[in-house]
């Protein structure tokens, strides 16, 4: 059933799951927790669709680095982000859910077996296939090549609204704002929700579930503890730490013989004649002490290419434009190079709660953002390990922004496209063994209670280099089939 | 960048190695301007180069 939040809603005395949030995570859960035969109260603080007045709700302060600002990184109406979500999708990798040396604070209490059998169904949801296998590209073995697949992309309003509203078991319920818990003994007794006009409703469930987004999950949580004294998994202050993106740049320009397709491509044209991803193995990411990587080749067309080469082409000695031209039959692509990587956990980058508060009376985010050494690091080792592989397979030549080479510890977006992040908003709640590193269990309750739950990337301990989206809709299967264990 | 647009002013209407050179040695590069990796590869103006590339634009 689809209800909006007035004065003549009457919601069920109890349900078996309350879920707040109905972006990727929220959806995900509640589709599953439907499949599971489990009642759900799926809240959701938007509308059918975008509003001023609910979008406003995100707005929030950025201290540190340049970011973008808080209400344009996310959308908040039913689908959240997912209204706007590109498609790209790829799990992560083994090797991400580890301990890094290059960070004290990564790594994950399950294993990427864990959420590997929840694959099937979320490419099911996502409209993917599994992507084909990697490829080592050299004999050194410090390069691989990594493939993303691609959702149509799937508006997740659009797919399970209709079956939302046609099933009795399940309550949407839009203008929905959480403001407020019941809290007791370790067990939340209550969520408290507002519409627009000042309508408040208190919902009892056995579970609650927060999936509101990478911010807005720490920005909750901080809220409520305010009222109960950081017993909601905040006993060591770590709600709101260790936020992470995905730091995203243009970092050069290439020219490569021939389109980007490599010989065994034939399956996945035509997209691979225009797109290559490169990234680093782990044995190359424990030598070098860095984080995971992945390096875009996008090959551009002509008048892009004109551009180029009025810029950047131009200060390749001609002679190598015509060896490489000479090699590849005439043929040759060029385009940007662009990077998109991992950021170690840090204590100091984090959600807080600000001065200023929203409508409801819910203090507004403050994002404190910085890109350490080891993030300019990573970049510069992996950016020059994929330059140097063209070279010596004198395959192509890649060129290498001042600022990427440079020691000093600057980020340039002056290179334009997607900068300086992917929009993707990790860690806050993050996943750990105990509460003195985390603030959630593995099967994500919130530590100090019994059936608080976080759904969504603020989860995420480390992130690998891989759009998140994936590993969202994997955990949000994974909580469903806990709290169905828990519930019945 | 005004080191980068007077280069690509200078190899637009003459496309050779010389000129490359030429501005090499006329404007303040940045330090990694020239730098070599190994006994193969260099950094020339932000473009990983082997040794032989160097060799041919002579």
């Amino acid at each position: 059933m689809r209800a909006v939040l007035t004065n003549e809603f009457s919601p069920r005395e109890h349900y078996d799951v309350c879920v707040v949030g109905a972006g990727a995570a929220g959806i995900t859960l509640a589709h599953k927790l439907r499949k599971n035969g489990l009642s759900v109260f799926l809240a959701e603080g938007g509308s059918d669709e975008f509003s001023d007045e609910s979008q406003a709700l995100y707005q929030g302060k950025v201290l540190g680095g340049e970011y973008f600002d808080l209400d344009v990184a996310r959308l908040r109406y039913f689908g959240g982000t997912t209204n706007h979500w590109g498609g790209m999708c790829r799990p992560l990798e083994a090797h991400d859910f580890l301990p890094k040396a290059a960070a004290p604070n990564s790594g994950w209490p399950i294993r990427r077996e864990d959420l590997a059998v929840y694959f099937p169904e979320a490419a099911t949801i996502l409209e993917i296939p599994e992507p084909p296998p990697d490829t080592i590209l050299n004999d050194e073995r410090t390069l691989r090549r990594v493939h993303f697949v691609f959702s149509p992309p799937v508006r997740f309003a659009e797919k399970f609204g209709p079956v939302f509203a046609a099933d009795d078991g399940m309550q949407l319920c839009l203008n929905c704002n959480l403001v407020g818990a019941e809290f007791e003994g370790e067990l939340v007794r209550k969520l408290i929700f507002k519409n627009y006009h000042g309508h408040q409703i208190a919902i009892a469930a056995k579970c609650f579930v927060i999936a509101c987004g990478g911010i807005e999950n720490s920005r909750l949580l901080l809220h409520l503890n305010r009222t109960f004294s950081d017993a909601l998994g905040n006993q060591r202050g770590n709600v709101g730490r260790y936020w992470m993106e995905h730091p995203t740049h243009t970092i050069g320009d290439f020219l490569i013989c021939g389109n980007l397709a490599f010989p065994d491509d034939e399956a996945y044209l035509p997209l691979s004649r225009d797109r290559l991803y490169l990234a680093p193995t782990p044995a190359f990411l424990d030598r070098e002490k860095i984080m995971n990587c992945r390096i875009r080749f996008d090959r551009v067309g002509h008048g892009a290419a004109g551009q180029m080469l009025t810029s950047g082409l131009c200060s390749l000695p001609a002679s190598v434009e015509q060896n490489l031209a000479a090699m590849a039959g005439g043929s040759l692509s060029m385009g940007w190079v662009r990077a998109s990587w991992e950021q170690e956990p840090l204590w100091s980058n984090r959600v807080a709660l600000g001065d200023e508060v929203d409508a409801f009376g819910v203090p507004r985010p403050v994002l404190h953002w910085q890109r350490s050494e080891q993030v300019k690091r990573t970049l510069q080792k992996v950016a020059l390990e994929a330059a140097t592989y063209f070279a010596r397979q004198n395959t192509g030549r890649v060129r290498l922004h001042d600022w990427v080479l440079s020691q000093e510890p600057i980020f340039s977006c002056e290179g334009g496209g997607h900068c300086p992040g992917g929009y993707h908003h990790m860690g806050g709640t993050r996943m750990a063994d105990s509460a003195e590193a985390g603030v959630t269990d593995r099967n994500c309750r919130v530590f100090g209670t019994r059936n608080l739950f976080v759904a969504g990337s603020s989860l995420f301990p480390s992130t690998g280099y891989c759009n998140p989206t994936t590993t969202i809709v994997q955990l949000a299967l994974r909580l469903g089939d806990h709290l169905t264990k828990l519930a019945i | 960048m005004g080191a980068m647009r007077h280069l690509a002013s200078i190899c637009s209407s003459r496309r050779t190695f010389l000129a490359l050179v030429l501005a090499t040695l006329a404007m303040p590069f940045p330090r990694w301007a020239s730098k070599w990796l190994d006994d193969d590869l260099v950094i020339v103006n932000g473009w990983i180069l082997r040794r032989s590339d160097l060799d041919s634009g002579h």
